[in-house]
């Protein structure tokens, strides 16, 4: 029998999806265990965003399966998205709600009793320095304000697994710094962080494992030793990951 | 950039000549030449029919009532202006895209208000010359260059109109801050376009005994030296539009006067109140405590109806356009609640139609026009089960509109109470229905033009509401006619079903 503990957070099996005929998604593979920090990788138009969305449920795989703590996307979609939680890279929120009303509406949506919602809330709003702005409409918030709210309407329901496309976009240094903070946090209780980056130097700090992904397909994965050791065998010893990511993303276009 | 039009940059007309291009950008789209033929042929008519009206009357001083509907017919172009004008200073003040350009830019804050306001004094008369300018054109040609001063008359009119509006909708952002003040001068802007009509309706609401009164009243102000004689400066912009020097002189001065004083006096306001609806104004960060607190609710549907009856709200396109609605349906109402049961047959289905298309247009912004998407794509919710709320959402408040007429038709008609409930809902819903069945994306700012590129969408729209109206009406006076109107409803809602099969597999 499978001990809970061992059913991946995600495990992508031959995931594809076309646009237009083109290969977004190229039958990618990736298999993330519990409570780990995994970074993707890849230059622009790799699939990084196309492949999390299908992950997400938002888009349907052409074919492939992926699967959140066991619950297939397509097939299971409640008691995967119960569990998930999913930040895009330029959230789209209610600009006529304001941030309490916009957290109460996510907790519905997520069915946490309002005795767990409101504390949590007032909690993530104080911690990301929103809860001076709660008698404020969204439409009046800066880009970093609005990326803030959107992350604390994903922690709302303290999701196991925690997917964010570009999460410090937008941010200031001091908000960046309190978003890698909590990331890390929720991943030391177990909790599983997946994003997307395009600044190295934060999947290089933050990140156990990384996956780099070109093409839509991942062409390496590892940890920033082994992608370090990969990059060394093919003639570059004490690399930074952004060599390592120059060179394999080079080497395989 | 060279030629005998063009002038200096950053120079005041060379803004104005910017702010007349963006206006005219885009008016016709690609039937722009189309659009412009038939205005000419339209215009030569126009003048063909000024030519003979011309000849035929005389020069002489109109009998008192002709007068009297010129100088009314004047006050209801300039209330209409009015409207006009409010809602381009919304829009040229706050909500155009090239703001922070032009106010980053050297050029004076003032220059930039001045071009502004002018820009929308130049676009305001336009209409009413198209109408008014073959009686200018014709006039020396007949014995009446008087007439000429409908040129500038209009202009000056105009421009004491927009020197109006400017000034309402700062002082509406010194009140209530540049977001709130954008919404309540939308609405204001239509208020005052509805003011005229409900003015017309007053006899017909009031009753003949209060019309009686009202007239004599009238036609006692109306007498020599009373406010309103045909000498009251009152009807001075009736009279500057035939010519007369002092009302033409005193029109003038007092529209580039108001204009002067307040691009003089309010830019500051202008930049104040658009840095306000970019940054955030400094009064809301100081949010009062109860704004802070919110009483979380338990239960998908309590929290899912909530947040679309929030937005609904909070968005002033839905309030002004369910204002409208209720507004220029309340005289027809008392008209025909006072009357007969032929007149009654008429007030079921006229609100059944009116209902419906309030409802296909809020179930529009609350299922199409969902500002977050991804969001309820995440959630861990049936989506055909979110979809149904949303159209419950819509519907709830139009029903609670409804149920006054509801209530008193159940007291007075209860077989015509019956049947506007019947035809309601099934109107209502298979409005609703139309939204589900048919899924398609869209921006809440585009409430007006939803249709857009939904040309055969809409008309199968508008045969399902006036095919539930139709059916109203045949219950009630014409029941031979009933499976045909039920026959249309229930068509146009199967091909509304069909043609979104294809996007609700693409969906699923």
């Amino acid at each position: 029998m499978t001990s809970p503990d061992s059913i991946p957070a995600l495990e992508i099996d031959g995931l594809a999806k076309q646009f237009g005929g083109k290969p977004a998604v190229d039958r990618l593979d990736l298999r993330i265990p519990q409570g780990e920090f995994h970074a993707l990788l890849g230059p622009n138009g790799a699939g990084k965003t196309t492949t999390l969305r299908m992950v997400a449920g938002l888009l349907k795989p052409d074919a492939g399966t992926a699967r959140i703590l066991g619950h297939d996307i397509t097939r299971e979609p409640i008691a995967a998205k119960r569990v998930l939680a999913f930040l895009p890279d330029d959230p789209l929120l209610y600009g006529k709600l304001r941030p309490l009303e916009y957290l109460e509406f996510v907790a519905g949506l997520w069915a946490i009793e309002p005795a767990t919602a409101a504390p949590r809330a007032e909690e993530l709003l104080r911690w990301l320095d929103l809860w001076n702005h709660t008698g404020e409409l969204v439409e009046g918030f800066s880009r970093g304000m609005r990326q803030k709210l959107a992350l604390a309407g994903a922690l709302i329901h303290d999701p196991q697994v925690l997917i964010l496309d570009e999460p410090l976009t937008g941010l200031d240094a001091g908000a960046a710094r309190q978003v890698k903070d909590l990331l890390v946090e929720r991943v030391a209780r177990g909790h599983t962080v997946i994003l997307t980056t395009h600044i190295l130097e934060i999947a290089e700090r933050l990140a156990q494992r990384i996956s780099i992904i070109q093409g839509g397909r991942i062409i390496a994965q590892g940890s920033l030793d082994e992608l370090r050791a990969h990059a060394a065998s093919h003639g570059g010893p004490g690399a930074t990951l952004e060599d390592v990511f120059l060179q394999l993303t080079a080497t395989t276009a | 950039m060279s030629g005998r039009f063009a002038t200096r940059p950053g120079s005041t007309a060379w803004l104005i000549r910017h702010e007349m291009r963006l206006a005219w950008r885009g008016v016709g789209g690609r039937r722009a030449t189309l659009l412009l033929v038939v205005l000419a042929v339209l215009s030569v008519a126009l003048h063909v029919g000024a030519w003979s009206l011309l000849r035929r009357s005389s020069a002489d001083a109109w009998p008192p009532i002709v007068a009297y509907l010129v100088g009314g017919a004047a006050w209801l172009c300039i209330t209409l202006m009015l409207a006009q004008a409010i809602a381009a200073s919304v829009l040229a003040l706050f909500d155009r895209g090239d703001l922070d350009l032009l106010l980053s830019s050297p050029l004076p804050t003032r220059n930039v208000f001045l071009a502004r306001g002018l820009g929308i004094a130049a676009n305001l008369p336009l209409l009413y010359l198209f109408f008014l300018a073959p009686l200018a054109d014709v006039g020396p040609f007949v014995g009446r260059a008087n007439l000429l001063a409908i040129y500038p008359a209009l202009l000056a009119i105009a421009l004491a109109v927009t020197a109006l509006a400017l000034a309402l909708t700062l002082l509406l952002v010194r009140w209530l801050g540049a977001r709130r003040a954008r919404s309540v001068a939308q609405v204001l802007g239509s208020l005052v376009g509805a003011a005229m009509f409900l003015v017309f309706q007053i006899p017909n609401v009031a009753g003949p005994q209060f019309t009686r009164h009202l007239v004599g009243r009238l036609v006692g102000w109306a007498r020599p030296g009373g406010a309103l004689a045909l000498d009251s400066p009152l009807w001075w912009p009736a009279r500057a539009l035939q010519g007369d020097m002092l009302p033409m002189l005193a029109i003038a001065a007092l529209g580039a006067g108001a204009f002067w004083a307040v691009v003089g006096l309010a830019h500051r306001r202008f930049l104040d109140g658009t840095q306000e609806s970019v940054t955030g104004s400094a009064r809301r960060s100081l949010a009062s405590p109860r704004a802070g607190t919110t009483r979380f609710r338990a239960g998908l549907w309590r929290t899912m109806l909530i947040k679309e009856w929030r937005l609904i709200a909070r968005d002033p396109q839905v309030i002004m356009q369910t204002l409208m609605q209720v507004l220029y349906m309340m005289p027809a109402m008392l008209l025909i609640m006072r009357g007969t049961s032929q007149a009654l047959a008429l007030l079921v289905p006229m609100v059944v139609y009116v209902a419906s298309t309030l409802a296909s247009n809020i179930a529009w912004l609350t299922v199409a026009a969902e500002d977050a998407p991804e969001l309820l794509g995440t959630a861990p919710v049936r989506r055909g089960r979110l979809r149904a709320l949303k159209v419950l959402a819509a519907l709830l408040p139009v029903w609670l509109l409804a149920s006054p007429l509801i209530a008193w038709l159940a007291w007075r008609h209860p077989f015509e109470a019956s049947i506007f409930v019947a035809c309601l809902a099934g109107s209502t819903l298979s409005v609703g229905a139309a939204q589900v069945w048919y899924p398609r994306q869209g921006r809440r700012a585009d409430l007006k033009k939803r249709m857009q590129g939904h040309g055969i969408l809409g008309v199968l729209e508008l045969t399902v509401v006036l095919g539930w109206a139709g059916l109203a009406y045949c219950l009630g006076a014409a029941p031979a006619w009933t499976p045909l109107a039920l026959l249309a409803a229930a068509l146009a809602s199967g091909a509304i079903w069909l043609l979104g099969r294809a996007r609700r597999e693409d969906e699923a």
